[in-house]
């Protein structure tokens, strides 16, 4: 199965290849000849129809998976400021303009949103304390339980890390809770529930190439 | 470490002040001053150099140049303030100490041992604005090994490093590699008559490319890497535009490469750190620097033609003003000043 990964770097795009086969139970490989690249979720918004027609149009990718992080922004569902309904919609869209093309099914767009920052998603593992619910509360409370900045000290050890030290240690740490991926889901329900659920949807549908 | 400099009548810079810190990235629009704090810097490792610009206020202003530096002399860290005047110029090194145990400035030229180690230091602020003719040159192997400003001798460079330090000559070879994958080998050739040329060989064809023939960019990438990978770098970098040919895509790896060298401690690497001055026009690299506003600085362009200089960390406010946003759209919108005039 051909699944092309749009996110905010390459190292988070090596991380979420992990998985993605992981929850798929298959080695997903890249889109032919193209390396996609965003640099942050502004970007990725702004490129995702248009990589999402090339993909579909001009390729044999079967699927497109898009992460973007959610900052100071919700994911829950009744919450106004909302990234995920935001990109939900988007990918609606681009769904929904979807012509035919003879031999292949549409492409298929899984989509996930790390609160507040994809980092938090390697560390959940190793502290209970960062999770979708503590990030939204302190929100609520116009407070961080945690900076994005933290985040990545914790995960990389580094003030300035750079991206060979990122893709690593965020390779490293998404290789860690590919095998507990329950742990993952209980911490970030709705931001990685979502994109477990879409890709668990297309296991059912069986691709097997 | 400068943190330093004072402009008087120095080309567009009429009466600014610059705040420096361990990495600057200096960004704002053409004529607003980026290459001239790139030119005082340099001037005060070359005096000779100067060129202080045409200035209408010439015969009823005076024309400094002072950086407050903090420097090693003796055993002893010491905070110094230097100035340039064009009066002393006839003094060949016209550098002055105004501070220090004596009342009056002081030449520094004349300043015995103390002195000479003062100059000592700023001979070792070095200044690149590459050019791409001069990148590709061959160069005599007998005559010069540091990379000159404009690019000049980066073969010599290359081939010093190769037999001063070949670990560190291969750690560069290797993230050349991986920046420009197409090339997987540096190619050095000596003519009997001493000259030395440098080529590329194309990974997947094995074809030889001559440095001169090779992409502006290229060059670029190999000249930035030579620089990081100096085993005795200077103490201050001053890069004019280095994202100017690279492709967006490797501006993260370009950031990385030069934070190597201002934050050596970061990385694991046991030596000074390297000041780095940096001059964009790029959005994209200026993106890469939104968590850390203290290293940013923009340029102003008034309305009479002066310029000024503000460091970004300085507005309170700015976090929370922009957001989510990212910082080099931020900028290119105009709202952080640093961008055109209107006509």
């Amino acid at each position: 199965m051909r699944v092309a990964i749009l996110s905010e770097s390459s190292a988070d795009e090596s991380a979420l290849r992990i998985i993605v086969d992981a929850v798929l139970g298959i080695k997903t490989f890249p889109a032919s000849n193209l390396s996609l690249r965003s640099r942050n979720w502004q970007t990725v918004k702004s490129v995702l129809l248009a990589n999402a027609n090339f993909l579909h149009y001009r390729t044999d990718t079967d699927a497109l998976v898009v992460v973007v992080d959610s900052n100071h922004t919700y994911v829950s569902p009744d919450k106004k400021e909302n990234r995920l309904k935001d990109f939900q919609k988007l990918v609606e869209q681009c769904q929904k303009q979807f012509r035919p093309v003879p031999g292949r099914e549409p492409l298929k767009i899984a989509l996930g949103v790390a609160t507040p920052a994809i980092e938090a998603w390697w560390l959940c593992k190793f502290n209970p304390k960062i999770s979708e619910a503590a990030w939204e509360k302190g929100l609520d409370e116009e407070r961080e339980p945690y900076s994005k900045f933290e985040l990545k000290k914790k995960l990389y050890a580094a003030d300035y890390p750079s991206l060979e030290l990122m893709t690593q240690k965020m390779t490293e740490a998404a290789q860690v809770i590919a095998g507990e991926l329950p742990t993952l889901e209980r911490a970030f329900p709705i931001g990685f529930g979502n994109l477990a659920n879409e890709l668990r949807g297309w296991r059912r549908i069986g691709y097997e190439r | 470490m400068i943190t330093q400099i004072r402009f008087q009548n120095f080309k567009a810079l009429k009466n600014a002040e610059l705040k420096l810190g361990a990495f600057n990235v200096i960004v704002g629009p053409n004529g607003s001053g980026k290459s001239s704090v790139l030119q005082a810097l340099n001037a005060f490792a070359e005096p000779n150099t100067i060129n202080w610009g045409f200035s209408t206020t010439v015969g009823m202003q005076p024309q400094t140049l002072s950086i407050n530096a903090a420097v090693k002399v003796g055993n002893r860290e010491e905070n110094l303030k230097l100035s340039l005047h064009p009066q002393y110029a006839q003094f060949g090194w016209a550098v002055v100490r105004e501070t220090g145990p004596q009342r009056s400035p002081q030449l520094l030229g004349h300043a015995g041992v103390e002195g000479q180690e003062i100059l000592e230091f700023l001979r070792r602020i070095k200044i690149f604005s590459f050019e791409a003719a001069s990148l590709g040159q061959p160069v005599n192997a007998q005559q010069i090994s540091e990379l000159q400003r404009d690019g000049k001798n980066l073969v010599g460079a290359l081939t010093n490093l190769r037999d001063k330090d070949e670990e560190a000559y291969e750690r560069l070879r290797k993230e050349f590699q991986r920046w420009i994958p197409e090339y997987d080998a540096l190619v050095f050739n000596n003519e009997p008559n001493g000259w030395r040329h440098l080529n590329l060989r194309q990974k997947i064809s094995r074809g030889i490319i001559p440095a001169s023939q090779a992409s502006q960019g290229t060059l670029l990438a190999l000249a930035l890497l030579t620089i990081v990978y100096q085993p005795m770098p200077p103490i201050l970098i001053g890069l004019e535009e280095p994202d100017g040919s690279l492709h967006p895509r490797l501006l993260r790896e370009l950031r990385d490469a030069l934070y190597r060298l201002a934050f050596p401690s970061n990385f694991g690497i046991k030596r000074e750190p390297v000041q780095v001055v940096v001059t964009t026009h790029s959005p994209f690299f200026l993106d890469l620097f939104k968590d850390h506003p203290e290293q940013v600085i923009i340029a102003e362009k008034q309305n009479d033609g002066t310029a000024t200089f503000k460091n970004l960390s300085d507005d309170k406010e700015l976090r929370e003003l922009i957001g989510d946003a990212p910082l080099g759209e931020v900028w290119y919108s105009g709202v952080l000043g640093g961008v055109p005039i209107q006509a």
